[in-house]
C-alpha cells in the first residue's frame, strides 16, 4: 500500500471528510446511520438518496465527518445523483474533496460494483473497500477472499453486514487507520489508444479553473460527452474536434468508443477477481419463483391492481378520522385563543383565521402523507416497487414518462407535494421534469371536498347515488386523462433534453423492517411540514389579509341598518332589541353572517373577484363563485369556508353541510341577462369541478416545483394549468348550454 | 487482443439484437451499436461483449423486457435492447 505523505487526521484545521460511495442499493445509508447514529432514508429501491447528507462519526477521541452519497453505477454523469457524486469526488462547486473514499460494495455482485471503484482509481483519493451484504452473499454460496482482493486493489478491505451491524467496529478502526496511513487504489493499465487520446485532450483543453486537465478529468471528457468536466471546458468547438479525433483513433484500434471504458475496466476486473470470488455452483436465486408469480402477465397484473387498490382505499378511509381530529383540534385552538384577543378584532382574525387556520391547513395533509409513505416504504423495502415499475412502464413510456413515474403520480393522488418530491428517484431528467409537471394534474385529496359538495348537492339528488359515485370516480381521472397526452406533446415538441435509457435492476426481495418504515413516514412528514408547510402558511396569511382588509366600519353599519329595516317588518322593536343583546339568538346570528359576507364583498379580494368576474362569465361563474375560486388559489380546499362566508352561513361549514347545500341549490342570478335563473346549473357545476380538477390552486405545489426545478417552470405550470382549467370550464359550460 | 472486443466488420448475417429474442432464449452479447449515446450506460451495467444473457420475461404489455446477466435481473426497454447485438444461443 502506497502511503501518502500527509495524513488528514493530523490536520488541526478541519475534521477529515470521509465519503461513502457505491452503487445504488448496496447499503450506504444503512451503514451511514449505523456509523453516525443519525437516521436517513433506507429503501430497497435503487436511487433513493439523492441529496448528500453528512453526519458525525466518533471513533475513540477523534471525530470524522461522514458523507452519504447517492448511489451510482458509474462516473458517467447521466442523472442528477451522478452529478452530485462527480462534484463531490472532483471537489467541485464548493464541495470539499473527501480525504477518504469508503466504497460500499454489494458482495453478491462484486464485479459490477467494482466498476465504479476501478473508475475512481484515477482520482488518486485514498480509499477503503467495504464488502457489505455478506450475509446475502453467503446465502447465495459466494465466497470472497478479502485479503487477496485487498492485495490486488492496493487498499484495505472490510466485510460487513450493515443491517445487523456486523463488522462495524472493524470498519471504524479501518477508517481511522486509513486516515492515518492512507493508501490509494492501484490504477488500471490503459491501452495505448486511450492514453494517447487523453494526452491529446490534456494538451488541447483547459478545465473550468483554466488549468490543464488532469488524467482523471481527461478520461471523463473522453468517455462521457455530458460529463461535468466537459461542461466546464469553455472552448466547445475545440472540445468536440479533439474528442472526435480521439474517438477515431480508439475506433481504429478496434474498440467501440461508446462502450470502451466499461469493456476495458471489466476486462481488467476479470483478471483482478481471478481466484478472489468463488461461487458455489449456479447461484440459487430466491426471488426467481416469486418473480414468476408477481411478474406473470395475468397474476402479476391482478396482484398489482389489488395492491394499488389497497393503497388507494386505505388512503381514503384510514385518513378520514385523523383528518377530522386535526380539524377538531384546529377549531378547538381557535376557540381557545379567540377570547384572549377579543380586544383587537384584526389581531384576533389574523391569529385565528390566518395563522391557526393556516397551520391546520398544513397539518390536515399529514395523515394522508404518512399513510401513503407507509405504503411506499413498504413496497420499496420489500423490493416490489421496482417490479411495479417494470409492470406499468409501457403505460407511461409512450408519453415520455417511465415506470418510475408511477409512484410520484400515485402519491400525487394524495397530495402533489410529496409526489413532486418523490420524483427525485427518477434518474432521467426529462422524465423527471415531465412527471413533476404532470403531478399537479392528479386529483389530490384537497379537491375531494369540492367534488363531494357539488356532487352531493346537485348530482346525487337528481341522478341518484350510482351516477354520483361514477362522477366522483370520473373526476379522479380527468386530470390524468389530460396529463398524459400533454406530457407526450411536451416531450415530443418542446423539451429538448436527451432521453435516458430506462434500465431497472431488480433488487432481491427482502423482509421490511418496521423501524425503517416508520422512519420513512416520519421523515417525509417532517419534510412536508417544514418545507411545504411554511409556504402554505405564508400563502394562507396573505389570502387572509386580502379577504380581511380594508374592513371599513361603515360596511358593518350599513349592513346592520338594512338588516334592522328588514327585521322590523316581521318582528316587534322589543323582540329585535332582545335578540341583538343575546349573541346566540337566531336574528343575531343571521346578522353576523350578513356582516361577514358584506365584509368579504368589500374586501380587496371581493372587489377583485367582482372586477374579474367577466373573465369567468363564459364559464357561467357569478362573482361569488369567482371570489371563491380566487380565494382558493393558495389552497383549493379553502373554497368551502369562503363559500360559507359569502353565502351568509359563516366559515364553519363543511362539504356535507345541509345549509350550504340548500343555499347553493337556491342561489339565483341577481342581475345581468340571466337574472332570476339558478346560478348552479348542471353545466356550471361540472365546469367548476373540471376547473378544480385542472387548476393549480395550490401555492405550496407552485413553491415546491420552484424548489425542485426553478421559478420559470413553476410559473409555466401555474399559468398553463390555470389557462387549461379556464378553457375546460368554459367548454363544458358552453357545450352544456347547447345540449 | 483488443480486436476481439468488438469488430464492426464481423457482423455476420446470423447476428440478432437482444430485443428479437424470445422468453427463455440465451445468447452471447456480440457488440453494442457503435457510437450510441447509451452504449456507455449499457456497458457499465454489464452489457459487454462475450457475456451471456438470458431473456427471462416480458412485461404484461410486452415492453420492457427482463433479462438475466451475470446473475442479476435487469429490466430494459426494447428500444435499449435493440442496440445490443447478440449471437448464437436460443
Ligand atoms: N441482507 C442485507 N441487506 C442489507 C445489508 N445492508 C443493507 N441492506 C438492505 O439493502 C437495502 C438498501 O439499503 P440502503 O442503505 O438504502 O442502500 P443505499 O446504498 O443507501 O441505496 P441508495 O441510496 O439508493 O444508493 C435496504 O433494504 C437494506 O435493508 C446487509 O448487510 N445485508
Ligand atoms: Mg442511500
Amino acid at each position: 500500500m502506497n502511503a501518502l505523505a500527509e495524513s488528514p487526521l493530523k490536520k488541526t484545521t478541519a475534521r477529515p471528510l470521509v465519503a461513502l460511495v457505491g452503487n445504488p442499493n448496496t447499503g450506504k445509508s444503512t451503514l451511514f446511520n449505523r456509523l453516525t447514529g443519525l437516521r436517513q432514508h433506507i429503501a430497497n429501491y435503487p436511487g433513493i438518496t439523492v441529496e448528500k447528507k453528512t453526519g458525525l462519526l466518533r471513533v475513540g477521541g477523534s471525530s470524522i465527518d461522514l458523507l452519504d452519497l447517492p448511489g451510482c453505477y458509474s462516473l458517467t454523469a447521466v442523472s442528477n445523483d451522478e452529478r452530485v457524486v462527480m462534484d463531490v469526488l472532483g471537489g467541485r462547486r464548493g464541495f470539499q474533496k473527501p480525504d477518504l473514499l469508503v466504497f460500499i460494495l454489494d458482495a453478491t455482485n462484486l464485479k459490477r460494483n467494482l466498476l465504479l471503484v476501478s473508475q475512481c482509481s484515477e482520482l488518486g483519493i485514498p480509499a477503503l473497500i467495504v464488502l457489505n451484504q455478506c450475509d446475502a452473499a453467503k446465502r447465495n454460496g459466494i465466497r470472497i477472499d478479502a485479503d487477496l482482493l485487498s492485495k490486488r486493489l492496493g487498499v484495505p478491505v472490510v466485510k460487513t453486514v450493515a443491517t445487523r451491524g456486523q463488522g462495524l467496529s472493524e470498519l471504524k478502526d479501518a477508517i481511522v487507520s486509513a486516515l492515518e496511513s492512507p493508501s490509494v487504489l492501484s490504477r488500471i493499465p490503459w491501452p495505448e489508444c486511450i492514453t494517447e487520446g487523453c494526452g491529446l485532450l490534456r494538451a488541447g483543453l483547459q478545465n473550468s479553473e483554466s488549468s490543464e486537465l488532469s488524467q482523471a478529468e481527461a478520461l471523463r471528457v473522453l468517455f462521457d460527452s455530458d460529463s461535468v468536466f466537459a461542461c466546464g471546458v469553455s472552448d466547445k468547438l475545440c472540445l468536440k474536434k479533439l474528442v472526435d479525433s480521439a474517438h477515431r483513433s480508439i475506433r481504429d484500434s478496434g474498440l467501440n468508443p461508446g462502450s470502451a471504458e466499461a469493456v476495458i475496466h471489466y476486462r481488467h476486473l476479470d483478471s483482478l477477481l481471478e481466484g478472489v470470488v468463488e461461487a458455489n455452483g449456479p447461484i440459487a436465486r430466491s426471488h426467481d419463483s416469486i418473480d414468476a408469480l408477481l411478474l406473470n402477465r395475468v397474476w402479476g397484473t391482478l396482484i398489482f391492481l389489488s395492491v394499488m387498490y389497497v393503497v388507494f382505499q386505505s388512503l381514503y378511509s384510514w385518513s378520514a378520522p385523523l383528518m377530522d381530529l386535526i380539524d377538531l383540534g384546529t377549531s378547538a385552538a381557535q376557540d381557545f385563543i379567540s377570547p384572549f384577543l377579543s380586544s383587537s378584532p384584526a389581531l384576533q382574525s389574523l391569529v385565528c383565521d390566518g395563522i391557526i387556520a393556516g397551520v391546520g391547513g398544513v397539518l390536515i395533509f399529514l395523515p394522508q402523507i404518512l399513510i401513503l409513505f407507509f405504503f411506499i416504504a413498504l413496497l420499496e423495502d420489500t423490493g416490489y416497487m421496482a417490479r411495479a415499475a417494470f409492470l406499468v412502464d409501457k403505460l407511461f413510456s409512450w408519453c415520455g414518462l417511465n415506470g418510475r413515474s408511477f409512484v410520484p403520480l400515485l402519491s400525487s393522488y394524495a397530495c402533489a407535494i410529496p409526489g413532486v418530491m418523490a420524483t427525485r428517484t427518477l434518474s432521467d431528467p426529462k422524465a423527471r421534469l415531465t412527471t413533476i409537471l404532470m403531478a399537479p394534474f392528479m386529483s389530490c385529496s384537497a379537491r375531494l371536498p369540492v367534488y363531494i359538495l357539488l356532487i352531493g348537492t346537485f348530482i346525487e339528488p337528481l341522478y341518484g347515488p350510482l351516477v354520483a359515485g361514477a362522477v366522483l370516480f370520473a373526476m379522479h381521472f380527468v386530470g390524468l386523462a389530460l396529463a398524459l397526452p400533454l406530457a407526450w406533446l411536451l416531450n415530443t415538441f418542446f423539451l429538448k433534453i436527451k432521453t435516458q435509457p430506462f434500465i431497472l435492476e431488480m433488487p432481491d426481495y427482502r423482509v421490511p423492517t418496521l423501524r425503517n418504515i416508520f422512519h420513512r413516514m416520519w421523515e417525509r412528514g417532517r419534510e412536508f411540514v417544514l418545507r411545504a408547510g411554511t409556504v402554505i402558511l405564508a400563502f394562507s396569511i396573505l389570502i387572509w389579509s386580502l379577504l380581511y382588509f380594508p374592513r371599513d366600519p361603515s360596511v358593518e353599519e350599513q349592513t346592520t341598518q338594512s338588516f334592522l329595516r328588514e327585521a322590523a317588518a316581521n318582528h316587534s322593536e322589543v323582540e329585535i332589541q332582545d335578540a341583538l343583546k343575546n349573541p346566540t339568538s337566531e336574528l343575531n346570528q343571521v346578522l353576523t353572517h350578513r356582516i361577514d359576507s358584506a365584509y368579504i364583498e368589500q374586501s380587496y379580494l371581493g372587489r377583485f373577484g367582482k372586477a374579474v368576474q367577466p373573465v369567468f362569465d363564459p364559464a357561467g361563474f357569478d362573482w361569488k363563485i369567482t371570489v371563491g375560486v380566487l380565494s382558493s388559489f393558495p389552497a383549493r380546499e379553502v373554497i368551502i369556508a369562503t363559500m360559507g362566508i359569502i353565502y351568509n352561513l359563516g366559515a364553519d361549514v363543511d362539504e356535507g353541510s345541509d345549509d350550504l347545500r340548500s343555499v347553493l341549490q337556491n342561489e339565483k342570478w341577481t342581475s345581468g341577462p340571466r337574472k332570476g335563473e339558478p346560478v348552479f346549473t348542471l353545466p356550471v357545476v361540472l365546469g367548476i369541478m373540471v376547473f378544480f380538477a385542472l387548476c393549480m390552486q395550490c401555492g405550496a405545489t407552485v413553491a415546491i416545483i420552484a424548489r425542485e426545478l426553478n421559478w420559470r417552470w413553476a410559473a409555466f405550470s401555474f399559468f398553463g394549468m390555470t389557462g387549461l382549467a379556464w378553457l375546460g370550464a368554459v367548454l363544458i359550460y358552453q357545450i352544456g348550454r347547447l345540449i | 487482443m483488443l480486436g476481439e472486443f468488438e469488430s464492426q466488420n464481423e457482423i455476420a448475417a446470423c447476428t440478432r439484437t437482444l430485443d428479437s429474442l424470445k422468453v427463455g432464449d440465451c445468447a452471447e452479447i456480440e457488440s453494442i451499436a457503435t457510437d450510441c449515446d447509451r452504449a456507455n450506460r449499457m456497458a457499465s451495467l454489464g452489457f459487454i461483449p462475450g457475456r451471456m444473457v438470458r431473456v427471462t420475461r416480458f412485461a404484461p404489455l410486452g415492453d420492457p423486457i427482463s433479462v438475466q446477466l451475470e446473475g442479476q435481473e435487469i429490466s430494459l426497454r426494447r428500444a435499449e435492447a435493440r442496440i445490443i447485438r447478440v449471437k448464437g444461443g436460443a
